[in-house]
C-alpha cells in the first residue's frame, strides 16, 4: 500500500492483509504507479549500533542518525521497553520496520488519532516524525496550524495549542467557495518556485483532513482577539514566528538549516501577518477584504 | 579571551539581524528562538574563533559612534551567548 502526504508518497510492502483503519488516513491512499520517496518493508534484525541517539521524546519516541544520515526511531508507546525501530535511509528510498513488541501495539492506541490495530510506520508517532526528518529534504516543513481554501486562494492560520486553530477553521466550514484542508497540522512546500499548502492526515478536534493542496497566498500567525486585525510582521518576526510554530527537525543540524532556509523564502515570497480575531464569522470577510 | 560558535546553533542573517535556533536533544530544551539585533548580529558575525573579545570591543567602539559603555555592553552580550550556549570560549 502507498500514501501521499503532501506530495511525498510512502509505501509498505507487507504480507497479509492488513488495512489502515484510520478513515482520514484512508483518504491519503495513493494508488499512483512508479517507485515511492520510501519503500517500507518489515525487517527481523534490530538497527545496528552506529546509531547515535539525537533526540528523546521521554517514553514515546527517540531518534538517532548514523554516519550516513540514515536515521532509526525507536517507538515506546508510554514504556521503557521498546514497542519498535523503524530505520529510514532517505539516500536509498528504504525504510523498515521491526516490531520488537507486538502486544505493546496495543498501547499506541492510547495516543491521539489511535485507531487499533496501528500499522507501522503509518501511525502517530512515527509518520509525523519520519515526515519532520524528510520534508526540508523536500522543500517542505510541516506547521502547526490549519489550512483553508478559500475559492483557489490558500490561507494558513498558524498558532500554538489554544491559540485557535479549530475555532477558526469552524468558521469557515460552511464558507461560500471555502474548504478546510486541515484543521491542526499543514504541510508547505515551494515547487519550481511557488508555495503550496497541503492538508494532512493529522487532524485536531474537526477531523480535516482533505488530501488536496492549494497555492498559498497568506500566513497568520493567530491569537483570540476582543476584534479582528492585522499586523504585518517584519522579516525576522515572521521567520521565527513561524519556526516555532513548526514541527521542524531540531534535532538535526543540517535538517534545521534546510527548514530555516525554507522558512525564510516562504516569509520573502509570501505576506505573513499577526492576526487577531474573534471568533466569529465576520472574521471570514475580514480576511477577504484585506489587499494581499 | 576567544570565542568560537558553538556546532549546537543554527544562525541564519536575516538582512540587518540574525535569528538563532538551538539543536536540541530533548523536550525539556525545547524554548527558545533568538533574534539579534543589528549590533548584536556584527558582534555574532565578529565571533570567529580568530579574534579576541578586545579586538571585537575595538571594532564596534568605531563602527557604531562610540556608545558610552562599549566594553560593558560586547561583554555583557557574550556572556548571554555563552550562557545560552551560542558560543564558548576556546
Amino acid at each position: 500500500m502507498k500514501i501521499k502526504i503532501g506530495g511525498i508518497s510512502l509505501s509498505l510492502k507487507r504480507a497479509g492483509n492488513e488495512a489502515i483503519k484510520d478513515p482520514c488516513y484512508r483518504r491519503f491512499l495513493s494508488t499512483e504507479g512508479g517507485r515511492a520517496h520510501i519503500t517500507f518493508e518489515d525487517c527481523k534484525n534490530l538497527p545496528d549500533k552506529r546509531y547515535q541517539g539525537c533526540f528523546d521524546s521521554p517514553g514515546l519516541w527517540s531518534i538517532a542518525f548514523n554516519d550516513h544520515a540514515d536515521f532509526c526511531i525507536e517507538v515506546r508507546g508510554g514504556s521503557t521497553r521498546p514497542i519498535a525501530f523503524v530505520q529510514v535511509s532517505v539516500k536509498e528510498k528504504k525504510g523498515c520496520v521491526h516490531i520488537k513488541d507486538p502486544s505493546g501495539l496495543a498501547r499506541l492506541s492510547r495516543y491521539r488519532r489511535s485507531i487499533f490495530p496501528c500499522l507501522l510506520p503509518f501511525h502517530y508517532p512515527v509518520d509525523e516524525v519520519i515526515f519532520i526528518n524528510i520534508l526540508p529534504l523536500y522543500k517542505g516543513i510541516l506547521l502547526h496550524a490549519c489550512c483553508i481554501n478559500d475559492n483557489g486562494n490558500g490561507y494558513i492560520f498558524s498558532g500554538f495549542s489554544g491559540a485557535g486553530k479549530s475555532t477558526m477553521a469552524k468558521q469557515w466550514l460552511n464558507a461560500d467557495g471555502a474548504k478546510v484542508l486541515n484543521d491542526d497540522r499543514t504541510i508547505v512546500r515551494e515547487i519550481r518556485g511557488l508555495f503550496y499548502a497541503y492538508g494532512t492526515p493529522w487532524h485536531g478536534e474537526l477531523t480535516a483532513c482533505e488530501p488536496e493542496r492549494v497555492r498559498l497566498r497568506a500566513v497568520f500567525i493567530i491569537r483570540h482577539g476582543s476584534k479582528n486585525s492585522i499586523r504585518t510582521l517584519s522579516l525576522s518576526e515572521a521567520v521565527s514566528g513561524i519556526i516555532a510554530r513548526s514541527f521542524s527537525p531540531l534535532w538535526d543540524r543540517k535538517g534545521m538549516h534546510r527548514a530555516v532556509e525554507i522558512i525564510e523564502r516562504l516569509v520573502r515570497d509570501i505576506p505573513c501577518y499577526e492576526l487577531m480575531f474573534r471568533p466569529d464569522r465576520d472574521v471570514i470577510e475580514y480576511i477577504r477584504s484585506l489587499d494581499i | 579571551m576567544i570565542y568560537v560558535k558553538d556546532e549546537s546553533i543554527v544562525s541564519r542573517r536575516l538582512d540587518e539581524e540574525v535569528i538563532l535556533v538551538p539543536v536540541r536533544n530533548n523536550v525539556a530544551d525545547m524554548d527558545s528562538i533568538y533574534v539579534l539585533n543589528e549590533v548584536g548580529s556584527r558582534i555574532w558575525e565578529l565571533i570567529d574563533g580568530k579574534r579576541d573579545s578586545g579586538e571585537i570591543i575595538e571594532i564596534i567602539r568605531d563602527e557604531y559612534d562610540s556608545p558610552p559603555d562599549v566594553e560593558g555592553d560586547v561583554m555583557g552580550f557574550i556572556a548571554d551567548l555563552e550562557r545560552i550556549g551560542a558560543i564558548r570560549a576556546m
